[in-house]
């Protein structure tokens, strides 16, 4: 062993340490960076490109808004393209560009939803935030949650409720179509431009109401966002919603989000079917039990 | 304790109606609940349920013809009433309240919370069905009047 290859282990152990303290603050200020922690605690090379790769990762968050911390919806989540709609109340509906077929469809689940709580009516249907207990999408973009949103460089995650949006961020196309199934959020890629996160969606399960009312889409919706933050407080959601099946042309609306304290406490989530919940689906119908009632 | 309801379906006392604001804030439908009436009772709390996925307060009524009656309010999560200012405790056994409900539609003693009102005339929301209050760079769970 030559002095000159010693002293160069020790300089490649120093800065393996000092690679490993950056990513540790990556991982702080990021999580989710389980890989560069195993990199780094097992890799016997690369160093140098591990520092290059972190430098510039810590560098990219510099680019990125600080979205951190918690948000709620503005206005009412009853209806996704009306900001103050009433939930529950005959006539509220949403107003999606359907054709024809899937407009009649929706008349006629509307109909149906009102009835969801009827134990004499013959074909009711229950919200699938209730079947599910859990929103799906679109849904999701429009609920009376928390949102908390951790941006990194390669990936941005919504955390809504018990749901969490996996948003990719690092230049990955959609899976191949023979590796996708509809999924209640199904698969989301991202890119920024500029300060705004631009989230393409797809391969979402059909039938997922889009809020408090039984609009539906195909598996062949795709979902653009544009999120941006407006203002200090506020965070904007452009959706625009195409859908060769229901839609005649795309469904847009915009939904708004204000900033929370940050650091408050995360809400604990709605769990459903438990046995302390009272609205058990029975027969396809929703159920109010009241106990001791005569 | 008296019992005060709007609408005709119950025929009971009272006309108030008070449309509901808007937005359904939980995880299930309220089609059960008629929204476009609100009763207000005056009762004695029996329990309350501080469950998931929602919160129930179990009331006694005495109805017009001096029978007690238990009602069942439906309320929120206990993480939606307690971004309200509620607190496990705050109501207990044998309080006097007031409370805004939207009725069953059915005619069932139920109802979906709307607002209750303290015997020391302390007022809370609690709605899982008004409308969604605007956040704030100050909200907290304690003082923000979330979902």
């Amino acid at each position: 062993m030559s002095i000159d290859f010693v002293q160069r282990r020790s300089r490649d152990t120093r800065t393996a340490r000092r690679t490993a303290a950056v990513l540790g603050l990556a991982c702080v200020m990021s999580v989710g960076c389980s890989a560069e922690r195993t990199q780094t605690g097992s890799q016997a090379q690369g160093d140098a490109q591990a520092q290059t790769n972190s430098t510039a990762r810590l560098d990219k968050f510099s680019t990125l808004p600080d979205w951190n911390g918690l948000w709620r919806l503005k206005g009412s989540p009853a209806l996704l393209d009306v900001e103050d709609g009433r939930a529950f109340v005959p006539g509220t509906r949403d107003y999606p560009p359907y054709n024809a077929e899937w407009e009649a469809k929706y008349q006629a689940d509307l109909v149906r939803a009102e009835h969801q709580a009827d134990a004499t009516y013959p074909d009711p249907i229950v919200d699938t935030h209730t079947v599910y207990c859990a929103a799906g999408m679109p849904h999701i973009i429009g609920t009376p949650f928390d949102y908390e949103f951790i941006v990194t460089p390669e990936k941005t995650w919504i955390v809504v409720d018990k749901e969490t949006r996996h948003i990719y961020t690092d230049g990955r196309g959609f899976p191949p179509e023979d590796e996708l199934w509809p999924t209640m959020l199904g698969r989301s890629i991202g890119r920024w431009e500029g300060q705004t996160l631009v989230v393409e969606t797809i391969s979402v399960k059909t039938g997922i109401w889009a809020d408090f009312t039984p609009a539906m889409l195909s598996e062949q919706a795709r979902f653009t966002e544009r999120i941006r933050q407006v203002d200090a407080d506020t965070l904007e959601d452009q959706v625009s919603i195409s859908d060769p099946v229901a839609l005649t042309k795309p469904w847009t609306f915009t939904k708004h989000y204000g900033r929370m304290d940050p650091m408050a406490w995360v809400a604990e989530p709605e769990t459903c079917g438990n046995p302390e919940d009272r609205n058990p689906i029975i027969n396809g119908r929703l159920m109010t039990i009241l106990p001791n009632a005569k | 304790m008296r019992m005060h309801t709007t609408g005709a379906s119950l025929g009971l006392v009272g006309l108030a109606v008070l449309l509901a604001g808007g937005s359904v804030l939980g995880h299930h439908s309220f089609a059960a609940f008629d929204m476009e009436k609100t009763a207000s009772l005056t009762a004695v709390v029996k329990e309350v349920q501080w469950v998931n996925p929602h919160v129930w307060i179990q009331l006694m009524v005495t109805d017009a013809s001096g029978k007690a009656v238990e009602w069942s309010i439906e309320a929120n999560s206990p993480s939606s009433m307690s971004r309200r200012g509620w607190k496990p405790k705050t109501l207990k056994a044998g309080d006097r309240i007031t409370v805004m409900m939207h009725p069953m539609r059915d005619g069932r003693p139920g109802g979906s919370l709307v607002s209750v009102v303290l015997a020391d005339g302390t007022a809370l929301g609690g709605s899982a069905t008004t409308e969604t209050p605007a956040p704030g760079p100050n909200s907290t769970p304690g003082s923000s009047r979330g979902r």
